[in-house]
């Protein structure tokens, strides 16, 4: 009885097991699928991650070597590599369009304008760019070093072109227009703001804002766009008069020539143009600039005493002769400190520093066969560090002479002219001739007879008892366009696919 | 005993059902919130980032704040004038070209005004060349120069006129005195 009862439970429950089996089976299977597709998702993750970053810092790498290489420091200058690829001054005019190519390798450079075509800019523009004003130029991103080629990353172009209310669809003046003609300035002076202003005549303040626009493709097929809005940074000097002295005790000496004039409205004299700038001759300064570091009206009397023709010294409305100790001076024209700085900073960004140095820590003297050449379309920073003695020279650009300064007639300069001298500093005209110094000059005494920096400015000199021709004429358009570039800044950044 | 296991045994296998059914789910829900394929075809466009000049300060690497801040602020300016009383010597200016003393003085003069002219007789011509290579919106700036030029070649020839002029009388003054010198010992 008892073993039937046992029997028939036996029975009952046979198969359990392999019940039991198959479900633990299925768990397991469960589990690892489970864990599987997990895993399978999470490299997903990590792969788009990784293209996508990858991606972003090839468009980066492009957009960075076109805003390196605009800067004429840089040792892949555009127009180093090929001559007005970009202007030396003046702007870069609307619709004209400049590439960077960047092939992979078994990619023809000449084709890969095609292969990747340029949809974004017709977006912005409305229209294609005309091939006439297109000009590429290769990308120093891949080198090659001791017979082994290393790539660059992986954008395949890069577009340097002028902004424009349209192409970034914002409305500048607000006028309910996007303009698509005008090229847009970036003006750090500009109120209110936002400080992009729209002119076809922008004050001699304003730098082009350009647009960098970067293709980047990967071989796995992910692709970005991306945009820079840069605009040129200056040292963004600015002068008080047409010719500044500044120091405690100011030794002038007037011309006696007829033809010898000094101005400080805008653009007067007869500068050469500077593309792209034009001089507002509402702008007016006093001719000649004085500070009193000790106080009273000293300087400014010295300075009108040694005239000998009063008239010719004319600018901001002030009765001849236009000399002004009211005068407000840019925190880096201000003391010997800020002016060694600067001059400091000037000399990393220079063309030319010049002469070498003698022995026995004398400052030695440059004369014209020292200076670089240079031209209204491709003006040079140059560091005298010492005396300039100069005959029948005229040069365009930003120069520092840190000793004294001497000239004949015929010379002039188109420019900036910083006279920041050891010792009792000078600047001496020999008269006679006929050029003229456009932009404006500026002469402090920083450095003691032994080279040391003084704690206050020092005595200066300025003699051009000579006479001749070669006056001295505040030009903004010489100013702003002197100035090198130190760096372009970013104004915005955007992804645009 | 076995009851008990029989329990046990199903409990095992709601749970592992429960984990098994929720964890594929779940990883597709992670999958959907941030996977991104690669390859994807053509995407919605995306929504164009603008950046304001609020943000632009982000953007902006040490150097360009550096530069920024030390020479960017051309109109923030600081007076230089200080209110003190000392007060250098005043510098006397050299005479004009005018009113020689002395024949040998207005030689000296007529030949500077001389430079004077022959070099602004040479810019006078450059000028005119200028007006005509220049383009047509410079012209007129130019003859401006031009006419500004002329009247000062004008001036300065005008000088040098009178300072001939006065060295004729200098001379003549010379020879009357030499000559009221010469006659001073005769009639003594």
């Amino acid at each position: 009885m008892k073993s039937n009862r046992i029997n028939r439970r036996k029975r009952s429950e046979s198969g359990v097991a392999l019940l039991i089996a198959i479900f633990v089976l299925m768990l397991i299977s469960v589990v690892a699928i489970s864990l599987i597709v997990a895993s399978g998702g999470e490299s997903a993750l990590a792969g788009n991650y990784r293209s996508s970053a990858s991606v972003y810092l090839a468009g980066t790498a492009g957009l960075e070597e076109a805003r390196g290489r605009m800067l004429p420091s840089n040792s892949d200058y555009f127009n180093s590599t090929v001559a007005g690829f970009m202007p030396a001054s003046g702007p870069l005019a609307v619709g004209q369009v400049r590439y960077i190519l960047n092939p992979a390798p078994g990619e023809a450079l000449g084709s890969l304008l095609t292969t990747y075509p340029d949809t974004e800019y017709a977006t912005e523009f409305g229209v294609a760019p005309v091939s006439a004003n297109v000009k590429t130029i290769a990308s120093v991103s891949t080198v090659t070093s001791g017979g082994t080629t290393y790539s660059g990353p992986l954008f395949k172009w890069v577009r340097i072109n002028a902004a424009t209310e349209k192409s970034l669809k914002t409305d500048v003046n607000n006028d309910a227009v996007l303009d698509a003609l005008i090229a847009l300035y970036y003006d750090s002076g500009h109120t209110p703001l936002p400080s992009l202003v729209v002119t076809a005549t922008p004050p001699s303040t304003a730098k082009q804002a350009l647009e960098i626009t970067a293709l980047a493709v990967l071989p796995n097929g992910s692709r970005k766009t991306m945009q820079y809005v840069v605009a040129p940074q200056t040292f963004n000097l600015s002068f008080p008069s047409a010719l500044t002295l500044s120091g405690k005790n100011i030794a002038f000496s007037g011309a006696n020539s007829n033809v010898y004039y000094a101005n400080g409205t805008d653009g007067t004299g007869n500068p050469p143009a500077v593309s792209g700038c034009t001089p507002n001759p509402l702008t007016s300064l006093p001719a000649i600039g004085v500070t009193e570091p000790l106080g009273g009206n000293g300087n400014r009397t010295a300075v009108a005493a040694g005239l000998p023709r009063p008239d010719h010294y004319t600018g901001a409305g002030l009765a001849t002769p236009s000399v002004s100790d009211t005068i407000s001076l840019n925190p880096a024209l201000q003391t010997p400190a800020s002016l060694n700085t600067l001059v400091q900073s000037i000399s990393q960004f220079a063309t030319v520093i010049t002469p070498t140095p003698p022995s026995g820590g004398l400052l030695g003297t440059a004369t014209n066969s020292d200076l670089p050449t240079s031209s209204a379309t491709n003006p040079a920073t140059v560091v005298v560090n010492g005396n300039l003695n100069v005959s029948s020279y005229v040069g365009y650009g930003l120069l520092v002479v840190t000793g004294n300064f001497a000239y004949d007639g015929n010379s002039g300069w188109k420019g900036i002219i910083l006279v920041v001298g050891d010792g009792t500093t000078t600047f001496t005209g020999s008269g006679g001739g006929n050029q003229e110094f456009d932009g404006a000059i500026f002469v402090a005494s920083i450095k003691d007879t032994s080279g040391n920096l003084l704690s206050q400015l020092g005595n200066v000199g300025f003699d051009i008892s000579g006479g001749g021709g070669n006056g001295v004429y505040y030009n903004s358009c010489w100013i702003n366009s002197a100035q090198p570039t130190l760096t372009y800044t970013l104004l915005s950044f955007r992804e645009l696919q | 005993m076995k009851i008990a296991n029989g329990i046990l045994f199903s409990l095992i296998l709601a749970l592992g059902l429960a984990v098994g059914l929720c964890a594929p789910a779940s990883a597709q829900t992670d999958s959907q919130k941030k996977r991104r394929p690669a390859k994807q075809a053509k995407p919605a466009p995306k929504p164009r980032k603008v950046w304001t000049d609020d943000e632009i300060g982000s953007l902006r690497s040490p150097a360009d704040i550096y530069v920024d801040a030390k020479y960017g602020q051309a109109d923030g300016t600081a007076a230089t004038k200080q209110p003190v009383s000392a007060k250098p010597a005043p510098h006397v200016a050299s005479p004009a070209l005018s009113n020689p003393k002395t024949v040998g003085d207005a030689d000296k003069m007529i030949a500077w005004e001389k430079r004077d002219v022959d070099a602004q007789t040479e810019y006078v011509e450059r000028v005119k060349t200028q007006i005509e290579e220049a383009p047509q919106e410079d012209k007129e700036r130019l003859k401006k120069v031009l006419q500004e030029r002329i009247q000062i070649l004008a001036d300065t020839r005008s000088e040098m006129d009178t300072l001939v002029a006065q060295k004729r009388e200098l001379q003549k003054k010379t020879a009357a005195n030499s000559g009221s010198a010469a006659a001073q010992p005769s009639s003594q």
